[in-house]
Parts: structure tokens; sequence; C-alpha cells
């Protein structure tokens, strides 16, 4: 498993946003990505989940090119900004809808990836009456229930509380241990720390330093 | 489609009730202070809904309604698939293709349009009946929300297809209702008497148009509405 960013650019108007990126992301690793509100973190997420084509550069996805106006990445998964549901469904409901699109998975690998989330008290609850960290983890289930290659999370641990977090991590760290290839971006460096096996730092679209933690 | 469908109602009745509440009370009133005098059940429904207005010859009740009945219609459509790029990329478009979800998306928004002429008819043809007129024909009635569904969804698909343009364009969005107003003051305000080909034409080419632009600048639209 290997996802390749190539001298990557995008620019939004005359506004380089991501400036020159390449990063060579491999299965079986966790790749933290730091930076400040605006640095262009959401923006590469969303370069490499394939929602914008880049200025110039390339994305290959075990060397398939999906850089192209009409090409996206296969077997990829997101959660990016802040998780949206329907909020009249439960958060099993939820799920079951999302995966009737694809038709890869049943009610039983949805019970048991919100059974590993914790979730298991909320399964009956309505979206809109969850906290801000259960909408989360509901967001970090409907990445995870379809076992997808690459994991990709923006501020996954926002709003969750400890006990949810050291949950998720664990999760991650077993999901990693499968070989996916699994990518958190996020503003407090602390939660990386504890994960990512590579931790890259972006500002103002570039890559400024690159730290090997592990 | 059942997560799009769903997704669709669940949207609506959340975020669009009031408009679409609104919407029926304006039937309703119109329904109400129509022409009592109208010849027949078919020409007071068209004189209540705008359906058979003439710009020679028109009340202005006819005018506020056919104005209404498009506008209403025309904003939902642009907001029932653009709400998908805004809200749902990382849940839908990493699950499915948008040209799949494109096709998808308007079988379910067609269905989703007849559903809702048909609630609109059945609330004039509840009060027409009660106030004014004995029961009518109801086969007469259902070509009358046929026509007007196929009518307001070709329409729909048109503006989305301005949308679409200016959106790969980049140029302001809002050029797209007045390219829609332009084209509307060529084109048939009569519904009932736009022939059935004009209309089914007219809905396949802004339907090709707009499959080909999604499939050949998904990208582009994505960006342009969840920058």
């Amino acid at each position: 498993m290997k996802l390749d960013l190539i001298n990557l650019s995008k620019k939004f108007g005359n506004h380089k946003v991501i400036d020159d990126v390449s990063i060579e992301f491999k299965g079986g690793k966790i790749y933290g990505l730091v930076g400040r509100n605006g640095s262009g973190k959401s923006v590469l997420l969303k370069l490499i989940c394939g929602f914008y084509a880049p200025t110039s550069g390339k994305i290959l996805l075990n060397g398939v090119d999906f850089s192209s106006e009409n090409s996206f990445p296969k077997n990829t998964r997101a959660l990016i900004e802040k998780p949206n549901f329907l909020p009249d469904l439960t958060g099993y409901e939820n799920l079951l809808l999302l995966a009737s699109i694809q038709n890869k998975i049943g009610k039983d690998e949805i019970l048991n990836v919100m059974m590993k989330l914790n979730m298991v008290q909320e399964i009956d609850k309505k979206f809109s009456k969850y906290s801000l960290g259960t909408k989360q983890k509901l967001g970090i289930a409907q990445v995870l229930m379809e076992d997808p290659d690459v994991m990709i999370f923006d501020e996954p641990f926002n709003g969750v509380e400890k006990e949810t977090a050291k949950d998720v991590r664990n999760i991650l760290l077993e999901e990693k241990k499968k070989g996916k290839i699994i990518i958190i971006a996020t503003h407090i460096k602390d939660d990386i720390d504890l994960l990512a096996d590579t931790v890259y730092e972006i500002e103002d679209g570039k890559l400024k330093k690159i730290s090997i933690q592990k | 489609m059942k997560y799009l469908f769903v997704s669709d109602i669940e949207y609506l009745i959340h975020k669009r009730k009031k408009i679409i509440l609104i919407f029926m009370f304006m039937v309703g009133m119109s329904t109400l202070l129509g022409d009592v005098s109208s010849s027949s059940f078919q020409s007071f429904i068209g004189a209540a809904l705008g359906t058979t207005l003439d710009l020679r010859e028109y009340g202005i009740l006819e005018l506020l309604m056919y104005l209404l009945n498009v506008s209403i219609f025309l904003f939902i459509m642009v907001d029932i698939y653009i709400k998908d790029f805004c809200y749902n990329l990382d849940n839908l478009f990493l699950r499915t293709n948008p040209v799949r979800w494109f096709l998808k998306k308007s079988i379910s928004f067609i269905l989703f349009m007849f559903m809702l002429k048909l609630l609109e008819y059945a609330l004039v043809f509840i009060l027409a009946n009660i106030v004014y007129f004995g029961p009518s024909n109801i086969y007469e009635f259902m070509h009358l929300i046929l026509k007007d569904t196929g009518y307001i969804v070709f329409l729909q698909f048109l503006i989305l297809t301005f949308y679409l343009i200016l959106n790969v364009l980049d140029c302001n969005y809002n050029y797209s209702v007045i390219l829609l107003i332009v084209f509307l003051l060529f084109f048939d305000k009569n519904i009932w008497q736009c022939s059935e080909y004009k209309i089914l034409f007219g809905w396949m080419i802004a339907f090709m148009l707009d499959n080909l632009l999604i499939k050949w600048k998904a990208k582009r639209i994505i960006e342009m509405n969840w920058r």
C-alpha cells in the first residue's frame, strides 16, 4: 500500500494554498499532519481524498494517478471537518444507510464498529441528541466500518473525552497493524505525539519540518 | 439511491420546512381567492396555480403564482443538488463517483418532485372541490400533475445546467437566475399548452449537459461549492 504526493501545488485564484508538497505515505504507518488553522492542512487532505484537483503535481495510490478531474481514490474513507449525518435517524441507522451505498458490509460489521467505539448505549439514540464527542465518534465509525485501505482524519479528537480518545487511539493502532495508511491532521501536536510514526508540519502550504518519531 | 432519497427528505423537513409550508399556504390562498367564474375545473386550477399564464392577458394572482411555483421549485433543485457537495462530501463521494451519484440523485429527485406536486395538487383539488366544484375527472387531474411535474423538472435541470456552467467558468452564480428569466421570457408559460415533446426534449438536453459537466468537471464543481 503506497500513496504518493509528487510536487503537489494548489492555488485558489492567485493564492497558493499548497506549495510543492511531496510526501510518500506507506501502509502500516500513522502519519501526523500538524499546523495552525488556515495553514493548508484541510486543503491537503481534500486533495488526497480527490475532492480537489491539484493545480500541478500528481497523487498516486498504488501507482494509479487520481489527480485528474474525474478520478477518485479507491477504498479510501475520510472524516473531514465536522461529521455530517441525518439528524432524525439513530447513529446505527445512519451508518446502515451509508453502508447501503456500496453494500460491502451488513449489520454485524456496523454493530461491531460501534461496540469497539463504546457506542452501544448510543445505538438507538437519534443523531441530533448526540453530544459533540459522540457525533465525532460516529464520524470515526463511518471511516472504520468498511475496512478501507486509507483512512484520513481531520481533527478526530475534537470534543472527544479523554477515555474515548484513548479507545480511538487503540483502534487506530490496531488498524495500523493491518497495514493501513492512516493520516491524521490536527492543530494540537499532543494528539499526534502519542500516535504518529511520522509527523509533518505544514505552514503556509509548505512542509516546514519533518520529525520522525518512531 | 435509498441514502439519497432519505437524506433529501430529511434535509427538506429540517432545513426547508418553512419554505414548503409557506408555499402550500400560498397555493391554498390562491385557490380560495381563485376565479370561480372559470368555465372548468382545469381552467380554475390553471388560474390558481399560474400554470396557464399568458403574458398578453393575465391576472396579477396568476402571474404571482406562476413565479412562485417556478422559483420555489428551482430553489429546491439547486439547494438539494448542491447540498451534497457542501455537506456530504466525505460520506458520499468516497463511496460513489459523481456521475453515478448524479444519475441516482436525478431519479430520486424526480420521484420527489412528483410527490411534492402531488401534494400541491391534492391541496388544490380538495379545496376546490369543497368550495366550488363537484368531483372532477381523476384521470384528467393526474395528467395535469404529470405535465406540471415534467415542465418544472425540465426548468429545474435547466437552471442546474446554468448553475454548473457558471461554476465551471468561475462566474457569479446569480447570473444563472438571470439566464433562466431570459429563457422563460421566450419559453411557453402556459404549461398545459406546452408540448410534451418539447418538455421531454428540453429535459434530455439539460440532463445530458449536466451529466457531462459533472463527469468532466466534478472536482472543479466540488471546489466551487466547498471551499
